[in-house]
């Protein structure tokens, strides 16, 4: 996957950022309802926290190629 | 030079640095140690900036309300804040330009004036000095008082003001003046580890629980926890130490050959101090006031309710000394860190031999008024919702920055964990926000 490719008004790497901060707040909110002791808040918890690391680990890759 | 600070200091100098750094790299790791302190000096003063009135009042209530148990969280934090302060490093020794300037061509200037320059650097300054000053005006009192002498906070303010103001007017006064306050901070950082430190000989240490509280992670349980642990390794290193470490290595005229020092400079001049003070500060706390019940919380009443523990007369003498060493390097930290922040919010030249400088450098100074007033609390909370919103936005922006091969070239990030290590810090960042948010909504109880 190459990061630096635009996608609108940005390039794919800022894009991963934003989805990056959905997915941290997905994880807290079920944080929140585990603390809570509400239902459904495991799920949201897990789920948010597999996309987090996803993000992570996809973000992380370093930029390919354009040396000058 | 690309930063005016920078232009007293002669090229032969740079070269000579440059030149000795080389020859430590191949040297024994004490010599090479003692060179990178010599030679080192933004991480001292970001050390000195960072460690203020607010981490102070949080490792004293740490180590008074959990003792040495969190102890851990203060490597945690630090850690993970170096990896964003490594790409200033770059940004300052490979990139040489100023930071702000390349984030408004890039980003915008909602990111880079707005967000960067003003409200993390200026509105900070400004609204975090009526903090250092309360603090400090009110030691220098009790410090006087245990000299026996009456030096009132109505009358010290003057004494406080003059003593920071002169400092940070130094820092624009050539090389010469920014080795002068570098050695200050570094001067003053060894005070503040003295004193703490005979403190500690006087209360003692449980190496035991010390070293537990150090490598095993405990937090309290519940909401308070996940609060306790985000907050604090967000807090340690933030948006102005970034951009304040990125703006000294431009003073200093760093250039490729010193990345080396300036990342030497961010584990012996920042991370190694910070952790130490804190470490000691924390222990007092831990080996006094832990477990006797109803708290204080702010610095100036755990510092009074700690006095009567310390027994000795020299200990409380040496706790106010070293204690109000901390508002004072932060005061000055802060002009310098006001008149950077506003230059870069205009886009103005830094001639640091003009008035506007000069004026701009003093602005913190109308923290004054919190030796006779209270502060303007309200201010604060909205800045503090401000920055807690925003600063992640800042550090994606700083993550883009070193990834950018249009900016850095063959100097952008190659690295896959220090890549990780920025986005880590990013992602406590955005917890920050989310909770900001969370407990306005009530989602966080």
């Amino acid at each position: 996957m190459n990061l630096e490719r635009p996608l609108g008004p940005m390039r794919l790497r800022a894009w991963g950022l934003l989805f990056n901060l959905l997915a941290n707040v997905l994880a807290l909110y079920g944080l929140s309802r585990v603390l809570g002791e509400k239902p459904g808040g495991w799920l949201l918890l897990v789920v948010g926290a597999l996309l987090t690391l996803g993000c992570l680990l996809v973000l992380a890759r370093p930029a390919a190629g354009g040396d000058s | 030079m690309v930063y005016p600070l920078a232009d007293a200091i002669p090229q032969e100098t740079l070269d000579a640095e440059a030149a000795t750094l080389e020859a430590a790299r191949s040297g024994p790791i004490l010599s090479r140690l003692l060179t990178y302190l010599r030679l080192g000096g933004p991480g001292f003063m970001g050390a000195a900036l960072t460690l203020g009135a607010g981490t102070m009042t949080a490792a004293m209530l740490s180590g008074a309300q959990f003792g040495y148990r969190t102890l851990w969280i203060s490597w945690v934090a630090i850690g993970s804040g170096l990896f964003m302060m490594a790409a200033m490093a770059r940004f300052t020794t490979r990139g040489r330009f100023r930071v702000i300037e390349v984030q408004s061509e890039r980003h915008g200037w909602f990111v880079a004036r707005l967000l960067t320059a003003f409200l993390g650097l200026v509105c900070v300054s400004v609204l975090f000095n009526f903090g250092q000053v309360a603090l400090g005006t009110h030691l220098l009192e009790s410090l006087a008082e245990t000299a026996g002498v009456h030096f009132p906070q109505r009358w010290n303010w003057l004494f406080y003001g003059a003593l920071t103001a002169w400092i940070s007017l130094s820092y624009g006064r050539g090389g010469r003046g920014v080795r002068f306050v570098e050695t200050f901070m570094k001067l003053a950082l060894l005070v503040m580890l003295l004193a703490f430190g005979a403190c500690l000989l006087v209360v003692g240490v449980d190496w035991s629980a010390a070293l537990r509280g150090l490598f095993v992670p405990w937090l309290p349980r519940g909401a308070a926890g996940v609060d306790l642990f985000i907050a604090s390794s967000a807090a340690a290193i933030g948006v102005a130490d970034w951009v304040f470490f990125h703006y000294a290595g431009l003073a200093k005229g760093w250039g490729p050959r010193h990345e080396g020092l300036a990342r030497a400079d961010l584990f012996t001049g920042l991370a190694l101090p910070f952790l130490l003070v804190y470490f000691v500060v924390v222990s007092v706390f831990a080996g006094t006031l832990y477990g006797s019940g109803d708290l204080p919380t702010s610095a100036t009443d755990l510092s009074a309710a700690l006095m009567p523990l310390l027994g000795e007369t020299g200990a409380q003498f040496a706790f106010l000394l070293g204690f109000l060493v901390v508002p004072i390097t932060t005061s000055v930290g802060l002009g310098i860190v006001c008149a950077v922040g506003l230059h870069e919010t205009f886009g103005w030249d830094p001639d640091v031999r003009s008035w506007r400088w000069k004026a701009c450098v003093l602005l913190p100074q109308v923290g004054l008024l919190a030796s006779s007033y209270p502060s303007p609390l309200l201010l604060i909370i909205v800045i503090a919702a401000f920055l807690a919103l925003s600063n992640n936005v800042v550090g994606w922006s700083f993550y883009l920055l070193l990834n950018d091969a249009e900016v850095l070239g063959e100097h952008r990030s190659k690295s896959y964990l220090w890549n990780l290590g920025v986005l880590l810090q990013i992602t406590l960042l955005n917890c920050v926000a989310a909770l900001w948010v969370f407990n306005r909504l009530g989602l966080w109880e």
